[in-house]
């Protein structure tokens, strides 16, 4: 016997299978051009990059019918897919920590103050505890 | 953790886009799923489960808990 799925199953299907990525890419990718612009930097490089954000969109609002490349576009429509992004996310994250600790030390090591290195693992480690609390009292 | 859903599934002759549809995840997610390679979140064990008409202790099977 089949039963009827209850609950959420419109909504969440209609907030998250937007294609959020291609606008964020779209959009990132004009803003880095203007700033370029504006600070009078515009080369050939400044193209390819916009040309990069150009294809990034394309290719997550194009392939949006592809399970891996719409999962990796949306992951909240899919428990498994928001379990696989937090986890590639904790991944990056502790990637970057490495470099960032990394590069403090042969700033320090260099006889720098480990500028900004220091500032970002700083606004890293608040930002962590902050979300930690926050999640806490609400979990 | 163990299941039931191929079995399910297949008896009912749905495929796992079909069942997919339904639960609004994405094939892999069922295949993982069927293939005890993903442990599903509670709510969408609950709804498998009922969409089948089972008890969900029916559908999954903890491995080592009575």
């Amino acid at each position: 016997m089949q039963m009827a799925i209850p609950e959420s199953k419109f909504t969440r299907r209609h907030v998250f299978r937007g294609p959020w990525l291609s606008i964020w890419s779209l959009a990132l990718g004009i803003v880095f051009f203007t700033a370029t612009a504006i600070g009078g930097n515009l080369n050939w490089t400044s193209f390819v990059s916009l040309g990069l954000f150009l294809a990034f969109a394309a290719v997550f609002y194009f392939g949006a019918g592809n399970e891996t490349i719409g999962g990796l576009g949306s992951p909240a429509r899919d428990e498994r897919w928001m379990m696989i992004n937090q986890r590639a996310l904790a991944f990056a994250g502790t990637v970057v920590i490495l470099i960032l600790i990394g590069g403090w030390v042969v700033e320090l090591a260099n006889g720098n103050d480990g500028t900004p290195y220091s500032e970002v693992m700083g606004g890293g480690v608040i930002a962590f505890f902050v979300a930690a609390l926050w999640l806490r009292f609400r979990s | 953790m163990q299941n039931e859903i191929r079995r399910l599934r297949t008896e009912r002759g749905l495929s796992q886009q079909e069942l997919a549809s339904e639960m609004d995840v994405s094939r892999q997610t069922i295949n993982s799923i069927e293939t005890e390679r993903y442990t599903p979140s509670l709510p969408l064990a609950i709804t498998l489960a009922r969409f089948f008409g089972e008890p969900v202790e029916e559908v999954f099977h903890a491995d080592g808990h009575p």
